[in-house]
């Protein structure tokens, strides 16, 4: 494979972990961390999928995937906006949810649907949503005024809810928006990626790596869809790297020690997101 | 001259109780500058708030033109043109000046062409003095700079009534001049003023009227210039008898009988929150059977001191020394085996954890740290009944949360408990805070009983009080110690070294 | 009076919210092959007949085990989900040691080498996230999310390369006579909530736990040494997790074979303790709860629904338990 050619197919396969990274990033710069994108990903994916599988169309089945998304997050958003809940917590319940909901959905039939074929229109659609989304995110956050008002609940709550900001109800829309497009980046692993398929398991893990690269690309809507292609790129070196004698595991473990590691870093400099409580300040 | 505003009999109750201002009625003048005159906790910002649709009266009224009017938020106040400067700069660290400004004025409904709103805001900072563009990120600004940034917005945003809250805290002389200036002119082109400082001199200089308040009322107004000093001084401060027994309260002179030095602070410098130094280079000593108070308005660094010595924050330099040992470097848990006490300024969620008993609160400090693995429940029963009844609290059994008690009766059991341990040295912040007459004297007390064989030092809001029980008063202001006096105490004195 | 509306208050809302949970789970289960008929009657089943209900205690053992500890871990604010890959690498390992390392032991000694053994790997894994935590201030659920997919991956190549047995990527068997029946794990998971229990209750360590979790402040003004309460509490959740897993090779799983997430044993111990409100004595009946709903999950699979939606059911019960406790004043948020 030529290298360009390789660039092409790292970029399809990060492309689910770019969409839900770069969603979950405007979630974070608001202030608030969703750890359900692995949930929101494995229903987004399973119910496309049943959708395609039911109507024939491809765009209701990411549709599908992305009302579930959005379907979800309404939940993050009771508990955690209007209950205060531990964010952590609730994230985690709400993967669990979703995932498990995404087999049940699957165990009533229609786990195999009409995909999206490599290279076709729909599909360049989807992946160039990777390439578009990260300027026009960096641009609203860093020259809009509704962005500039995201970043300061994210960064300082407090003086962000004397001075009057509109805590509550903008970072209810970015988790929407996190939603929205964790559900699509699930349909695309099970449309696109696994040519209309879905299987338990299917998500892989990549929720909890969108969530890291939101970390490895340090928050910036570019960095982030940079990590995400970076990991898709050291995903795809894996069987050139069992050829080496490298276990499959290694492979498959490095993007989470490079989580690690990031997380990390972030927190040396000091970076307070996260929630990360200090036991002295 | 018309009244662009009036205040009628406006009250403020907190749901709590506590009274912040009680029926102040006043009047701003079109064109004027007004200063809004006061002690710490004379509420002076409460009233501001009320002018700048922050916070809600609980009774009274207010006119704007001669109209009444309600003012439901600051929003509604912005439209009409009045807007306050907060007291500590409330800028977005991650944004930059210019970002923060946007945020200002769509947060005010600010209607105006932003280019020309910019360029006045500009050339205020640059009258201000200010040497950073607009580009530069709040958090890499001084509090200085930050308070220029503030008072510019203010200048934009306030067209008809501008009020500014202590803002030549971060300032130094010269800026403060220039800020003088620049509010001269303001109500010289027909806007109106209110200046809010604790600053007598300050007061004297920028304003045209002085309003005084003292204890959440308007103590007086005074309408001409040049008025005494001592009449301004009387009605901030009231009138006080001078305190000029030789001893403390509660005491007899025979009775004290100073020992060794139990702690010592040697040349302390502690980082803060926004950069620079919260204390500068303190240094104290406090003898055994002596109680030492450090006096000042809130926020100039006494915070980080008792931070420091509850293990919550480091110091940059200096050292700490317990009964002649070294301790700055030491662990909470040694310092606290070696007989340091500590009685935060919050008793809820500090000095004592809500939701856990009165036995586990207790247990939190005085359970003897070198025996084994588990706690003898039986004996922290027996001592928290012991301390529970030698200070009169009633509990129906130690088992019951500690939440259950009223604020005065926790306070009690919070200091008591600290004193049972036999400290060395016990250190208190701001110990009657929020506590009725009567259990205020009662904590007093306590610490003045048991303080004739240790060391005390109380940081305290609460000028009297430290009157009362000290040995000597150390005076706070900027984060370094202004002055030190022993009995006989001069209130005025003491008050003027705070203030100046 | 007071007190008892207030345990009114904080109960109601549990039962409220066990009673929202569960329906709704019902009612996702008749959206399965199985049907409103054949998941209600899988229901009536597992809740009726002795054969299931004593079943279920069979996997007991992980879920309690890692519940147990985790109540303290959360009490103290630490919120790992470490458990998780404690758990499959407590199995792993004790798996070797009996199965692979064939050291003809009697199996009291077997049993007590293993757990040790499990015990201590799931300990040196939950020290990850405490130090990160403790001088980084990072994340502990984030991080040790990550680690256990590290573990998982690992334990995965072990099981499907040099342990491998035959051709299939499974591994040799616990041989029989390791084998801990139903009255050993009751007897295992009581042990392992009591004395969790009497460290919390009558220990200096429990005092640390419950003063850091409200008000760390207090914690470390004085001197309850909030750093190596951590410590403690990590290593003490990742112990047990790891003997967790010890348990459950020695008891239901009996070989290795590559896994996934589901069942997640570790994380059904998370959302044991939280339902039980960190209270390691309450963990026991909510594990054995949620085994009983693992084995209703079986029961389903036959019909084709995939093991997963078991962990679904669970979620939706603590979501739901923890929100009318909230809604309905009692409980603690630690947001």
């Amino acid at each position: 494979m030529g290298i360009a050619d390789y660039m092409l197919a790292a970029l399809f396969y990060s492309a689910p972990i770019i969409i839900a990274a770069l969603g979950e990033s405007l979630v974070e710069r608001a202030g608030r961390v969703n750890l359900g994108v692995e949930g929101m990903m494995a229903l987004g994916a399973s119910i496309s999928v049943a959708l395609s599988s039911l109507t024939g169309s491809i765009v209701l089945g990411i549709l599908g995937g992305a009302v579930a998304g959005v379907a979800l997050s309404l939940v993050y958003i009771a508990a955690v906006i209007m209950a205060r809940l531990n964010q952590f917590v609730v994230g985690l319940l709400i993967s669990f949810t979703g995932l498990g909901l995404a087999d049940l959905v699957a165990s009533m039939g229609h786990k195999i649907g009409p995909g999206i074929p490599q290279g076709s229109e729909s599909h360049i659609l989807l992946v160039s949503i990777c390439i578009v989304t990260p300027p026009a995110l960096y641009i609203m956050l860093s020259r809009t005024p509704t962005g500039i008002e995201i970043r300061a609940i994210g960064y300082d709550e407090s003086t962000a809810r004397e001075r009057g900001l509109r805590v509550d109800m903008l970072r209810s829309i970015a988790i929407a928006f996190g939603g929205i497009m964790a559900g699509i980046a699930g349909s695309y692993i099970s449309l696109a990626l696994h040519g209309g398929k879905y299987f338990s398991g299917i998500t892989a893990g990549m929720g909890w790596i969108a969530v890291g690269s939101v970390i490895l690309g340090y928050w910036n809507p570019l960095g982030v869809a940079i990590a995400g292609y970076a990991i898709g790129i050291i995903m795809l070196l894996r069987p050139q790297l069992a050829s080496m004698g490298i276990g499959d595991f290694i492979a498959s473990s490095t993007p989470y020690i490079a989580i690690i590691i990031a997380l990390a870093l972030a927190s040396i400099f000091g970076r307070r997101s996260l929630g990360s409580h200090s036991i002295i300040p | 001259m018309e009244a662009l505003l009036e205040l009628k009999g406006v009250s403020v109750i907190y749901p709590s109780g506590v009274t912040a201002v009680s029926d102040a009625s006043l009047k701003i003048y079109r064109g004027e500058v007004l200063a809004l005159l006061g002690e710490n906790g004379a509420g002076k910002t409460t009233l501001a708030k009320v002018i700048s649709g922050v916070v809600r009266p609980s009774s009274g009224e207010i006119y704007i033109d001669g109209a009444r009017r309600r003012l439901s938020s600051y929003r509604d106040a912005v439209g009409l043109g009045i807007y306050m400067v907060p007291q500590t700069p409330q800028l977005f660290g991650n944004l930059s000046v210019l970002e923060d400004l946007r945020l200002s004025l769509k947060l005010s409904g600010y209607r105006g062409v932003f280019r020309n709103a910019i360029e006045g805001f500009a050339g205020a900072l640059r009258r201000l003095g200010a040497g950073f563009s607009i580009e530069s990120r709040c958090s890499s600004l001084s509090m200085g700079e930050r308070q220029k940034v503030e008072i510019a917005k203010a200048i934009i945003l306030g067209r008809r009534l501008a009020i500014f809250d202590e803002p030549s805290v971060h300032l130094t002389p010269s800026e403060s001049r220039s800020l003088g200036e620049i509010v001269r002119e303001l109500a010289r082109s027909g806007r109106s003023v209110i200046y809010i400082t604790h600053k007598i001199s300050e007061a004297m200089d920028i304003a045209d009227r002085i309003a005084i308040m003292r204890g959440g009322r308007i103590a007086g107004i005074i309408e001409e210039r040049g008025a005494d000093f001592d009449t301004i001084v009387r009605l901030m401060f009231g009138d006080k008898p001078i305190n000029d027994s030789q001893t403390r309260g509660f005491v007899e002179h025979s009775e004290i009988d100073p020992g060794g030095s139990v702690l010592e602070i040697r040349d302390l410098w502690v980082p803060g929150n926004h950069g620079g130094y919260s204390v500068r280079g303190v240094s104290l000593s406090i003898r055994a059977g002596e109680i030492l108070g450090i006096a000042g308005i809130a926020g100039n660094g006494q915070r980080e001191l008792f931070e420091v010595l509850s293990g919550l924050r480091k110091p940059a330099r200096g050292s700490i020394i317990l009964d002649g040992e070294d301790i700055t470097n030491k662990g909470q848990d040694y310092r606290i085996r070696r007989g340091l006490s500590l009685v935060p300024e919050e008793r809820l969620d500090w000095g004592l954890v809500p939701g856990l008993s009165i036995a586990m609160n207790i247990a939190i400090s005085i359970e003897p740290r070198s025996r084994g693995f588990f706690i003898d429940w039986r004996s922290v029963d027996m001592i928290a009944l012991e301390i529970i009844n030698s200070v009169g609290v009633k509990a129906r059994s130690t088992r019951d949360p500690v939440d259950i008690l009223s604020g005065g009766n926790m306070q009690k059991l919070m200091v008591a408990r600290e004193l049972y341990r036999g400290p060395r040295v016990i250190v208190a912040m701001n110990p009657t805070g929020g506590l009725d007459i009567a259990t205020a004297r009662f904590v007093r007390r306590l610490i003045t009983d048991y303080s004739r064989k240790a060391g005390a030092l109380i940081i305290s809001e609460d000028l009297d009080e430290l009157i009362e029980i000290c040995d000597r008063i150390a005076v706070m202001s900027r984060g370094s110690i202004r002055g030190l006096f022993t009995r006989p105490f001069d209130y005025d004195e003491i008050a003027r070294s705070m203030i100046s | 009076m007071r007190v008892y509306s207030g345990i009114l208050r904080s109960y109601g809302g549990v039962l409220l919210g066990l009673i929202v949970g569960f329906a709704s789970s019902i009612t996702l289960g008749s959206l399965s092959p199985a049907g409103l008929s054949g998941s209600l009657s899988s229901l009536l089943w597992v809740y009726t007949s002795p054969s299931p209900l004593i079943a279920s205690i069979l996997f007991m053992g992980p879920i309690a085990l890692s519940a147990a500890g985790l109540s303290i871990a959360y009490r103290s604010g630490f919120i790992t989900v470490g458990s998780e890959g404690q758990v499959i690498a407590g199995s792993a390992a004790a798996l070797w040691l009996t199965a692979i390392m064939d050291l003809g032991l009697h199996p009291l000694q077997a049993f007590v080498l293993a757990s040790v053994f499990s015990g201590s790997i799931g300990s040196l894994l939950g020290l990850l996230p405490a130090i990160m935590r403790i001088y980084l201030g990072a994340s502990e659920i984030l991080s040790s999310l990550m680690l256990n997919y590290v573990v998982l991956y690992i334990v995965n190549y072990l099981v499907s390369g040099p342990w491998r047995s035959g051709a299939f990527p499974v591994t040799k068997s616990v041989p029989e006579q390791y084998r801990l029946g139903y009255v050993d794990i009751i007897l295992i998971s009581l042990a392992t909530s009591i004395a969790l229990y009497i460290i919390l209750s009558r220990s200096r360590l429990g005092l640390m736990v419950e003063v850091l979790g409200r008000s760390p402040r207090a914690a470390e003004t004085y001197g309850l040494r909030p750093r190596l309460a951590i410590y403690y509490v990590s290593s003490i959740s990742g112990f047990t997790a790891g003997v967790g897993g010890a348990v459950a090779v020695l008891s239901f799983q009996n070989s290795l074979t590559p896994m996934s997430i589901f069942p997640g044993y570790g994380y059904m111990g998370a959302l044991v303790a939280w339902l039980s409100s960190n209270n390691p004595i309450l963990t026991l009946p909510a594990s054995w709860f949620f085994s009983t709903l693992l084995v209703y999950g079986g029961a389903l699979q036959a019909s084709g629904l995939s093991i997963g939606y078991v962990l679904a059911i669970q979620s939706i019960i603590v979501l739901s338990v923890i929100l009318f406790r909230r809604i309905t004043g009692g409980g603690v948020g630690y947001s």
